[in-house]
This record gives structure tokens, sequence and C-alpha cells, in this order.
């Protein structure tokens, strides 16, 4: 059993296997050895973290990525911005959460739900006007008036839609 | 205009400078990975959003954005384009390449497009498919996925307003590699339009005055390929074939895009030396005029004078068609009874000029003795010169150019002539394609 604790100061007690999807937790755990001392995760709240070990359970016994795999996986992923379904229904989450999560795999180092997380802001994206993409992300425009005259010219073929 | 105040390369920050109320909290390493998974297009309208999404899309701290979206959209490696001699590092700047296909893509669906403009996204669509995948290897290519759909639904192969020399030369090799695929259209208007191709074409290629050039055949006076004539000389041949009665309609050299990539003829390269995939079986269409016809198309004195398109409109005109098959071995530069290197001959390291010789076989039985050179010439096209020798030592020469790339199975487009080439001697046009060692042999005439 591995024991976690979050931002909040809450505790988590898991599994082994489920918990060494996230290579930063395996690493420590290695480094570490055999022991009851928790594992501090200051970078994640306990909110997102029942989010991801959800994740992590879901996905118990699947083989990790390895580094020789990554490469070829680099290769076919392509622009598949596919998702299984149950990613997708464990990924529909408000969007607040969304850029939790993807941070948190992020910071745990685990790649296929980062993969998840941010293939979804991809499809969020996609198609998007800049202004539709501005309210997404809460982003100013704090382009000038001619600067945005400017930049729109020099991409003409991106304005038709 | 440089719009970055921001380096994104500071991998902290967020999207926004002076917070809004709730500041976008990913980071910069993970925007880019978001966008690498985005067409370009939503790439661009991310960068249209904000100053710093400008300067993480077009001031990236490394080409990883661009490297990812370009190799992902998905184009063919352009650093693994040439054959397995040519691994030489390449540096590639894989954002212009990117911006610039998409360009040229826009370029050919847009009715406005200056000449300008669609110049620039002709030589764009050459140069995708010079860098498309070689063949060997069984991967289909990218680049002729993504240039395939353009081709058939834009009007970039038909609008042809160009104004300079230049423009119209790469006008013509687009064509040339395109060799009509394009141009299948049953309906009426199709059909009218290649009857005027083919008329145009014909002029063309057997005007005498076409070819006064110092290299002769199918090439301009600073040694480079005329794809101009190329073109007029596809457009004959094929356009023969396909006017063959029976089943010899149906063998032609290999078409479709495919079919101009690295070595995708078949049986290449049965030797490292051998880079032009000289050795093996090829056939053989040559075309003709009858050599009266020949002569009053050239010499008339009427006064619609010589060289009137009218000409192959009389019902009674009929062109000849030859299929031979050729058998070539490459040989050393002294056992070539000619003397090849006189003229233009490129030192090139990776491709050094290769000598060649065989033998050729047509329907009414004679054979002739072929030797030739084939070589890299500095435009970077792959250059066939040959003799034909027959019996009682009547000598042929034929000049001809590599159609897309090294090894293509597309072939040789090119023209026979006389040894000589004497004034009023006779021309036409020749395509020269390799085959499987075991093709069947197939000869033919028709007149």
């Amino acid at each position: 059993m591995v024991l976690l604790v979050t931002s909040d100061n809450e505790q988590f007690t898991t599994e082994k296997d489920i918990v060494e999807r996230s290579v930063l937790i395996k690493n420590m755990l290695e480094d570490v050895g055999e022991s009851d001392q928790p594992i501090p995760l200051p970078n994640v709240s306990s909110s997102v973290l029942k989010k991801v070990l959800e994740y992590c359970e879901h996905h118990r016994g699947e083989p990790l990525p390895t580094a020789d795999s990554e490469q070829s996986q680099d290769e076919t992923r392509k622009r598949t911005t596919d998702i299984s379904e149950w990613d997708q229904k464990f990924i529909t989450v408000d969007q607040e959460m969304l850029f939790e999560i993807i941070l948190a795999a992020n910071y745990l180092d685990i790649k296929s739900l980062l993969d998840v997380g941010c293939k979804t802001v991809a499809n969020m994206i996609k198609g998007k006007t800049p202004e539709e993409i501005r309210k997404l992300f809460n982003i100013v425009n704090d382009f000038t008036p001619e600067e945005e005259a400017q930049i729109k010219k020099e991409n003409e073929w991106a304005e038709d839609r | 205009m440089r719009l970055c105040a921001v380096s994104p390369s500071k991998q902290s920050h967020t999207l926004t400078e002076s917070p809004p109320a709730e500041p976008c909290p990913l980071p910069v390493e993970l925007l880019q990975r978001i966008l690498t998974l985005c067409h370009p297009r939503d790439v661009i309208s991310f960068s249209k959003s904000c100053r710093l999404g400008y300067a993480i899309v077009f001031h990236p701290s490394d080409q990883y954005l661009w490297r990812d979206l370009f190799l992902s959209h998905p184009f063919d490696d352009p650093r693994k384009s040439s054959d397995d001699q040519n691994t030489d590092f390449q540096f590639v700047d894989w954002m212009h390449e990117h911006i610039r296909r998409m360009e040229a893509e826009w370029i050919a669906y847009q009715k406005g497009a200056c000449v300008c403009q669609k110049a620039c996204a002709l030589k764009t669509f050459i140069s995708v498919l010079h860098d498309a995948s070689p063949a060997p290897g069984g991967r289909s290519s990218g680049n002729i996925s993504w240039l395939e759909p353009i081709l058939r639904r834009s009007c970039i192969l038909y609008d042809d307003n160009y104004t300079s020399d230049a423009q119209r030369m790469l006008f013509a090799q687009l064509r040339s590699y395109a060799a009509l695929t394009f141009d299948n259209g049953v309906d009426y208007d199709a059909r009218l339009r290649l009857t005027e191709r083919r008329k145009n074409s014909r002029c063309f290629v057997y005007d005498f005055r076409n070819y006064a050039n110092k290299y002769w055949g199918p090439f301009r006076d600073d040694g480079s390929v005329d794809w101009i004539h190329i073109e007029h000389l596809i457009n004959v041949v094929l356009l023969n074939i396909r006017d063959l009665p029976g089943s010899w309609k149906y063998i032609t050299p290999p078409l479709r895009l495919n079919a101009l990539r690295t070595y995708s003829a078949p049986s290449n390269r049965r030797s490292i030396r051998d880079w032009a995939g000289v050795e093996g079986i090829w056939q053989r269409y040559v075309c003709f005029m009858d050599f009266r016809d020949l002569f009053a198309f050239n010499y008339s004195g009427l006064s619609d004078g010589p060289g009137d398109p009218t000409f192959f409109e009389c019902p009674r005109f009929r062109e000849g068609t030859r299929l031979m098959e050729l058998n070539l071995k490459l040989v050393s530069e002294n056992e070539l009874r000619h003397r090849w290197y006189a003229k233009g001959s490129s030192a090139n390291d990776l491709y050094p000029p290769l000598c060649f010789s065989g033998s050729t076989s047509c329907v009414k039985g004679s054979r002739a003795v072929v030797e030739g050179v084939v070589q890299m010439s500095a435009d970077n096209i792959v250059r066939w010169q040959f003799v034909s020798t027959y019996p009682g030592d009547l000598q042929w020469r034929s000049d001809g150019a590599q159609v897309g790339n090294v090894g293509s199975a597309i072939g040789v487009v090119g023209v026979w002539a006389t040894e000589l080439h004497d004034e009023g001697d006779p021309v036409g046009p020749f395509w020269l394609w390799k085959v499987k060692d075991d093709c069947p042999t197939r000869l033919m005439e028709y007149v």
C-alpha cells in the first residue's frame, strides 16, 4: 500500500501497481524503497488526485509505455484526436478541472492521461475563431488594432473557413 | 513585424501578462503540446488570440511545435526523401515549409489568385513531389496523399494565363508530372479540351523549328529540361496510346503521382553502382509521322505556312505508334563506341554518369544495338541519351528526361531523331519505362 498526501493535506491510500502509472511516484518509490512514509504531492489537490486515481485504477494492468515504444507511439499518434469511450466520459469535466488534470498528469508524469487531456483541449480549439479561443482560455486580447490587421494579413490562407 | 514581447522559452509564463480574473493555468510547454495535436489552421487562430499566443507559434524557442505539426500532418520527412546514399543531415525550416504548403493549397483553390501566387504554388507542389518518400519500404507517401486531391479538385492544372517563361515552365512541369491523369473527363468540354491539347502538342513536337536549340531534344540552351517540350511529348504519346486498337491501349507507362517517387520502378537498382536503375528490361513507345506528312507540315508552301495546326484536323491524318523492348546493362566508358561526354556532363559524386549498352527489338524483327549514358543534370533531373544502331548502320539518336525522381516508374520522356540531326531529318516522341524482368515481350506497330 502507498500513502499519498495532497496539497490540501488529505491522505489517500492506494495500491502500488495502480499508482505506479505515474512515473514520478514510481521513481520515488524506487528511490525510497520499502517504507511506510507518506508521499507528499504538493502540486495536486484532493479533488484532482481523486480523478487521477480513478483513471489509474481503470487502466490498471495495462502495459506502461516504455522509452522505446514512446518513439513509435509518437510516430503513429499523428493527429488522431480520437479518445476511447471510457476516457471520453472520464474527461467530461468542467474546464477548470480539465486543466487541473492536465497539470497533474504532467507533474505526475502519466503520459496516457496527459495525452487524453491535451487531445480534449485540441478538440475544443478545432475550428474556433481567435475570439472563441480567447473565451476558451480566458485570454485578453492585447494586440493593438494595427497589429491585429497585420497578423490577419500575414496568414491569409488560414482565414477561409 | 515581431509581435512577441515575451520569449516563450521561459517555460513558466502563462498566457497573459496583465492577469484577467482567472488566467489560463497551462504553461507554454503544455500549450505547445496541445497545439501539435491541432490543424495548422487552428494553430494560426490560436496565434491570433494574444501576443503570447503569437510568440508561442511564430517565435518558438525550438522547432518542436512545427516539426511535430509537419510530420503529423502527415507530410513525408524531407530528411528521408533521398535514397540511402544521401542521408546527410539536412536542415529543415519546418515552420516555413509547412506554411508554404498551406498557402499553396489555399492559392490553388482561389479563383482570383494572381499568376505570381499561382507560380509559387506550382513551385511548392513540384518540390512536395520531389520530397515524397522513396517508394521502397512500402509506406504510402503523405506528400502525395496531400497533393492528389488538390490537383484533382482545384484549377491549378488548367489555368494557364502565366506571363513569364519561368512560370510557364513550372506549369508545364507540374502538368508533365500529372501526365493527363487528371484530364480524364468524359464530358463534351473535357474531350474538346483534350482534342485541342493534342493538336497543339502535335504542332509543337513535329515542328522542326523547335529543335534548333544547343542541346537538341527537350532541353534548353542552359542545359535544363524544357518542360514545355516534355509536356507536349507526353500529350502526343499518351493520346496516341488511347487510340490504339484492342487491349493495346492498356499497355501504358505507370502514371499517377506515385509513379514519380524515387525508385518506384520495378526491379530497380540491381547494384549500388546502378543509381538510375538502368539494368533490366524496358518498354518503349515511339510515335512518328509519315515522312511525306512531316515534310508537308514543316515546309508547306501554302498561305497558312509551315506548322499550321489545321494540318492535324484533316480526318485522313494518321500518326504511327510502335511498341518496342530494350534490354540494358551497365558497361564501362571504354566499352562504348561513341564518345558521350562532350557536352554538359556534370561531375556529380552521388550520381556519376553511367554508361550502358544493350539491344532493342521491335515488331519488324530487326534488332538494334543500343548504347548511351545517363546522368544527373544541373537542375537535378536524370537525363538519358542513347543511340540505336540498326543493321546497315542506320542510326537513331534519343534524348530524354526522367519524369519525377530518380528511378521513377513513370520513366523517361524524350525525342528520337537521326544521329546527325540534319535539317529536314525526321523527329518524334518516345516514352521509355522499366518493366519487371518476367514481363512478357509485347511488340507492336500501328499506323
